[in-house]
């Protein structure tokens, strides 16, 4: 069982988790109101400006980073210096404010880079894995993490999210006219979009720990797509419900769901109905938003640790912003604190690319029979793992579309990344097709097998950061919309799903350079829960492809996907 | 007007990346969303951004995208009425 030894939230409102928990409590909050170039106002909850700097040797980004696991491990008492301790890095753009349009890149923009550099601070030996999966990074990297824990890749693992705000991040979102000029009001009939939020959270996670009482535990962690559109959720919920549906909720032992709640209206609309579909409308549901703004790759380590102080102290939190009910989900929720006395809560969110997670912790109070043993791999020998490998230039990405391809005009708005995954799937898919074993064809695999899609790479989603970042500068500047979206890496693997019609878990991992044995582990805990096409898939900074995927079975041994890559 | 209809439509046509469309493929009092081209939110947005970047238009509210970008004939009306460049 996974148990959590320590936590830290480093935010504006305080350094630890207690003044964190005691200012919400108080109802403080951060959020102040700032005006862009163009006049127009947003409000956020940032830093203040003498703290923002960057020195000689760590970006604030990773000062952060550094601050918040720091607290952590000395409160789990805990050594990362040792190689059973591995770093799990969540963000969705690092030190992206180091990004330039034209000239040599920064390499600390890249986010493998910049998490070998925190993992160097607390001399660390592994490779640190950086979850970028959009706004559920939070949990993501948490529920890589537990399966690490339970595979016995390491016995600690440090989870640390975290991300700072700039022009980049709050330009874009002003160009989706996402941001609220005022304070936020999840849930609210009111609300008119979300504050964007920056903070460091860290949970230490141990392995091989004893369980006491009291101590919380992790029951489970489910993501899934709901393969609709880059950018605009699901209007039934899918994904949000299919997760809170895998958790196999118990609503009577349930202290409450913190949900993601971003308040932009179709958000909370796509939760509530979810919610209520799951059955969870008599479960109260809480939004921090209102406190904290949209932390982004930090809100669901810092969003989980805020649920387990609640707990602790039999409280379910109030939703700052809220007054009137506005969404059509039957959802109990409520501008006030209640008192509560169940030991277990789900934390829900969702993001950017179709992606959704849930996961369900308890404060552990006695031990609830044997233990399900995870069980070794029941290596599946009947299909082949069937792969495919690319090396091209950007540019050359459209001749492959358009002689092997050729029926999906969404493929031109697709930035490299996507294309480049885009066009490796479709093939590695036909390849599929040919290869087994005679009874399948494209149409029935397309139909009928729902892959999960997972991939790695180095350098993020960087052809299309500079090419937004180019839309940002000068004088004349017009902010693009669509370049922003696909300006986080995970976008692809929606689009994987979106064109297959895969409800299934997708999730991007950034790493400091190509390392078959760490994507090897993480593809076969993923392909744990079904079928994966997994791999390689980046495009560098001179506009260089490269994809190497796998098309692999369910439970498939590490071993046998290390030979693969290699091969 | 006819001019500012194929100048829209090629700047729509540049800005979308609507790959093998062509300016005359496109019925300017045609829907620009569901039916017709089928273009999306974002594209909605990007729209927003075209109308401000080459006619000096300044939507507050995206909703009024919504009356405006019914179709081409429509924005150009539109636009040579509140152009300021």
């Amino acid at each position: 069982m996974v148990v959590k030894l320590a936590d830290n939230i480093y935010s504006p409102l305080g350094v630890t988790t207690r003044a964190n928990y005691d200012a919400v409590m108080e109802g403080r909050c951060a959020l102040r109101q700032y005006a862009l170039p163009d006049g127009s106002l947003y409000t956020a909850s940032l830093f203040p400006d003498a703290e923002r700097r960057d020195d000689d040797h760590y970006t604030f980004f990773e000062q952060l980073c550094i601050a918040s696991a720091s607290d952590a491990l000395t409160r789990a008492d805990v050594d990362p210096r040792s190689p059973d301790v591995r770093f799990f890095l969540s963000t969705t753009k690092g030190n992206v404010h180091l990004l330039r349009a034209q000239g040599e890149v920064d390499e600390r923009v890249l986010l493998g880079a910049s998490a070998r550099v925190i993992c160097r601070f607390f001399g660390n030996p592994n490779p640190p894995v950086v979850v970028s999966n959009a706004c559920i990074s939070g949990l993501s990297a948490q529920i890589v993490a537990v399966r690490s824990l339970e595979a016995g890749y390491c016995t600690t693992a440090v989870v640390i999210g975290c991300d700072v705000q700039s022009d980049f991040i709050i330009s874009g979102f002003q160009s989706l006219h996402a941001l609220s000029p005022d304070e936020c009001r999840p849930f609210d009939r009111d609300r008119c979009g979300l504050n964007l939020g920056e903070a460091a959270a860290t949970i230490v996670y141990s392995g091989q720990c004893p369980v006491g009482s009291g101590q919380w535990v992790v029951r489970g962690g489910a993501m899934c797509n709901d393969a609709n559109h880059i950018s605009g959720p699901s209007r039934t919920g899918e994904g949000s419900y299919r997760c809170l549906q895998a958790l196999n909720l118990r609503t009577d032992e349930l202290a409450f769901v913190s949900v993601h709640g971003t308040s932009t209206l179709y958000n909370d609309e796509m939760e509530s109905i979810a919610l209520e579909r799951a059955g969870l409308s008599s479960v109260p549901v809480f939004s921090l938003k209102g406190v904290y703004g949209h932390t982004m790759g930090a809100a669901g380590v810092l969003e989980t640790i805020l649920s387990m102080k609640a707990v602790e102290h039999g409280v379910v939190f109030g939703t700052r912003g809220f007054e009137n009910k506005g969404v059509t989900g039957d959802v109990l929720v409520s501008a006030e604190p209640r008192k509560t006395d169940k030991q277990n809560f789900v934390k829900l969110l969702s993001g950017f690319g179709g992606c959704n997670a849930a996961m369900l912790f308890e404060k552990f109070r006695e031990c609830k029979g044997v233990q399900e043993s995870a069980g070794k791999s029941r290596e599946c020998s009947e299909w082949p793992v069937v792969s495919l490998q690319l090396e091209m230039r950007t540019e050359e990405l459209v001749e492959m579309y358009r002689s092997h391809i050729g029926d999906y005009p969404k493929f031109f708005k697709m930035d490299p990344l996507s294309r480049l995954g885009f066009v490796a799937s479709e093939l590695l898919l036909k390849k599929v097709a040919s290869e087994a074993d005679g009874q399948l064809n494209t149409e029935h695999l397309t139909l009928n097998t729902e892959f999960g899609v997972l991939l790695f790479n180095r350098s993020g989603s960087l052809a299309d950061d500079r090419a937004y970042v180019a839309t940002t500068e000068g004088e004349d500047r017009f902010p693009s919309p669509s370049l922003f979206v696909y300006t986080l890496p995970n976008i692809v693997t929606g689009e994987i799903a979106i064109r297959n019609h895969f409800l299934t878990e997708t999730n991007f991992i950034v790493l400091e350079k190509l390392d078959e044995e760490v994507m090897a582990e993480q593809i076969a805990l993923a392909a744990e829960r079904g079928p994966q096409i997994a791999g390689w898939c980046e495009v560098d900074a001179t506009g260089q492809c490269s994809a190497m995927l796998l098309a692999v079975p369910q439970h498939i041994s590490k071993e046998r996907i290390l030979r693969e890559l290699r091969n | 007007m006819e001019e500012l209809i194929l100048q829209l439509k090629k700047e729509i046509i540049e800005v979308l990346n609507l790959e093998d469309i062509k300016p005359e493929d496109i019925d300017e009092n045609a829907s620009l969303f569901g039916e017709g081209l089928g273009l999306d939110s974002i594209d909605a947005l990007e729209l927003i951004v075209l109308m401000e970047k080459n006619y000096g238009i300044r939507l507050k509210d995206p909703n009024e995208g919504k009356a405006i970008f019914k179709s081409i004939a429509v924005m150009a009306d539109y636009i040579s009425k509140n152009r300021t460049k």
